[in-house]
Formats: C-alpha cells, structure tokens, sequence
C-alpha cells in the first residue's frame, strides 16, 4: 500500500481517538447497575461488547478474546483514553467476573459499582452531582444516548424524560398531560407536598447545571 | 403505497442508551451489487445522466458515511479518493474498509473546514466533486470547496430540499438555483425522485 494512503489512515485513526468522549463510561457504569438491580446473576456480555467497541473500534473479537483484553492489558492505543482511577475501576470490576460473563457476587458489586459511579460523576459533573444522585443523572444520559444531545434539549423535555407513554397519550387522545418522569424518584419530589412543582425547579437547575459542566469539561 | 395505520402504536423510546451501528458492513462496502435505492451516485447513472467513470479520476467526496458508494467507486478508477466524513460512528467502517483497498483516503474532518483538506489534497489534481450532505447550507459548502478544485473538474451535487425548509420543492429549487448560477453553470439538473425522495441531482461547472 502506499505510504500516503498509510500515513493517511494513520492520521485519521489518532483524530477519531480525540473525539471520544469520556461520558462513554457513565452510560457504562449505569447500564450495568440497571442490569444488577433486576437481576443479581444477569448476563453482562452485551454491556461489555458495547465499551470494547470504543476501546478497539476496528477489529472484531471472540468473547474469549475480549474476556483476556480486560483483565491483562487495557490497550489505550485506539480508543478510550483512561486515566490511572477509571483504570482501577476497571480491574476491579473484571477480577470479580466468570469466563461466562456473570459476576461472582452480584449483590455486594452493586454498592462498589454505585460507589465508582458517584466519583466519576463527581469528576466530570461537579456542578449536577450537587443537585442529584449519581444515578439518575446516568440514567437521563443513557436516555437521550450521550451528553451532547441532553445538553441542547430544553429544561421541559428533562423534566418529562421517562414519561413518554403518558405524553403521547395526552397528545393522542387528550388525556392530562404529565407532571414528571424520572425526576418522581428523586428525594426532593419524594418528600415535597407539590412534586409537580419541584420536579419543573429541579429541571430547571438541572439543566444549567448541565450547560455548565459541558462546556467546561467535554466541549471543545 | 398503502395508508398508514393510525391505530399503529406510536414509536416508543425507552430510556436505554443506544451504540449506534452503521448498517454497513465489510460486505456491503465490496460486494458486486450497486444499490440505487441507497446509492445517490447510482440512482443518476440509472436514470440517464453523464456520471460515468473513466478509470483515471481522483474524487473528492463530501460526506462519505460508512462508505457503501466509496467502495464501490474504488473498484471503477486508479486514482485517489478523498472521503470526508465528520461522525466517528460512521468513519470507523470508512477506515476499515480504506484498510482493505488501496486508493481510498479517509479524512476524519467536518467539511467546513477547507485548510485542513487543502493540506491533505496537496498536488493532486482532482477531476470530480461529489456532495451529499443533508444540511441546511448545502450550497454554501460546495461553494467553499469549489476554490479547492480547477475550472474543467466536474461538479455533482445531490441536494435534499427537506434539510433546508418544509416549503415546497419547487419554491426551495429556485431559491437554490438562483445562488448556484451566480458561480456555477448548470450543465444538467434531474429529480432522483424515483429512487430517493426529495433529491434533486446537479452537474455543474465553475464559471470563472
């Protein structure tokens, strides 16, 4: 081949490792929790299968191979890009799953795995870790399939993710429209007597919060 | 077409986070079959217009995707074709398909950015621009990169009127073509409706 279609494609590879944005790993670390809080002995080989395709983007592999890529050698030369904690986090989460992708102890690695998730939010989302858990903000992430698109929406659409049934519905056939979504399990609209109210104000400081840190930490 | 079905359930999300794919794979990049109904560049040979190869041109291509039509047109010439595509989902197929063969160079660049591409296309002399873009400023991307290429290169140019406004097509073409024949001349200009709905496919050249 020749050297400039090489030198080329070489080129390419090293600007797409740029691109990768890093809130690949909180859609990560929260579907897993999903997955453990139905399920203790669930299957994780597809959540897996999605993080290895940023980590190796051009090669296809056996569940063997991958099984081997996370717990000898991260290789950070053609994807994801980590830094020495998420690195940790990651050994520790493959040291304590079976060749046959379940976890040894399902129950205790949910609270490990929560513990890894509040830092990680608390790294890259200072200013939204103060207003939610940790959860819930990975959950409205994974819902919208990436910050930059939760970033442009309105603070109305944030308060109504989760609901889509009920909002259809109401546009369908004209029933009452609804009053939240995801945002009903969070502490403040648990307690408060008007949850419709609180939910709409915690969207709305969510939704600056969110800008905030966006542009801050992952834009360019 | 039949009517749609309104007791149909509408389309419904659930919040779960999606790894987008590209449909395209190794095989549908190499295999024998030129698609028209996903293939612009088809669909305008099928229906009569003057876009076949030679066997010598380099090409540039604007907005390549996962590079089902780049494969193709790699097997039809010997010389160089510059794929420019700004969504990493799509430019991983790209880079490995330009793995497999031998003339594709992929640039991983949104397509405003005309210094960039200037540097990588250097000395080469480009003898066909390809666009299909889906974007509000469709005209004023090919307007940038026409600088890039000379008089006698042959221009193509596959415009999505839906990506522009909701009005109708007649009313957004002559808008449009009103901007184009300030620089360009139009050579030939048909509706791909049969195969791509709302395209309407130009061949145009530099004036000066």
């Amino acid at each position: 081949m020749d050297e400039f279609v090489n030198s080329s494609i070489i080129e390419a590879k090293e600007r797409i490792k740029q691109s990768i944005s890093k809130d690949v790993i909180i859609i990560f670390f929260t579907r897993l929790l999903e997955d453990l809080k139905k399920n203790p002995n669930s299957d994780v080989f597809g959540r897996v299968m999605e993080i290895y395709y940023f980590f190796k983007p051009y090669k296809k592999a056996n569940k063997t191979e991958i099984y081997d890529f996370f717990t000898s050698k991260l290789d950070q030369s053609e994807g994801l890009i980590l830094d020495e904690y998420e690195k940790k986090y990651f050994q520790i989460i493959f040291s304590e799953i079976n060749p046959n992708y379940k976890f040894k102890n399902g129950q205790i690695m949910k609270g490990r795995i929560k513990g890894m998730l509040d830092k990680i939010t608390l790294k890259y989302l200072p200013n939204t870790s103060k207003i939610t858990n940790s959860y819930i903000i990975g959950k409205l992430i994974c819902s919208m399939g990436g910050l930059a698109n939760l970033v442009i929406k309105p603070s109305s659409t944030i308060q109504l993710i989760g609901s889509e049934k009920s909002l259809f519905r109401h546009k369908r056939i004209n029933s009452k429209p609804p009053k939240y979504g995801l945002l009903y399990y969070t502490e403040e609209v648990q307690k408060s007597k008007n949850k419709g109210k609180t939910a709409r104000q915690i969207a709305n400081k969510l939704s600056i919060a969110i800008k905030q840190d966006y542009y801050h930490n992952f834009a360019r | 077409m039949e009517p749609k079905d309104r007791n149909q359930k509408p389309d419904i999300r659930h919040p779960t986070s999606e790894v987008r794919r590209p449909t395209s794979d190794i095989r549908s990049q190499t295999s024998d079959r030129w698609d028209p109904n996903t293939s612009k560049w088809k669909a305008a040979l099928e229906i009569g217009m003057d876009v076949k190869l030679k066997g010598t041109e380099n090409i540039l291509y604007l907005g390549a995707s996962s590079g089902t039509t780049v494969g193709q047109l790699s097997k039809l010439t010997t010389g160089y074709i510059f794929a420019v595509e700004k969504s990493s989902n799509m430019a991983i197929p790209l880079i490995r398909l330009a793995e497999q063969r031998n003339n594709i160079v992929p640039l991983f660049v949104d397509a405003h950015d005309i210094e960039y591409i200037k540097s990588k296309i250097k000395d080469f002399k480009i003898d066909i621009l390809f666009q299909d873009i889906p974007s509000m400023d469709q005209v004023e991307i090919i307007l940038a990169n026409s600088t890039l290429v000379e008089k006698k290169c042959k221009i193509l140019l596959s415009l999505k009127t839906l990506s522009i406004s909701k009005a109708k097509k007649e009313d957004i073409i002559k808008l449009e073509e009103k901007k184009i024949k300030e620089y360009f001349s139009i050579i030939d200009s048909q509706s791909l409706e049969k195969y791509h709905k709302g395209h309407t496919f130009f061949i145009l050249e530099k004036k000066k």
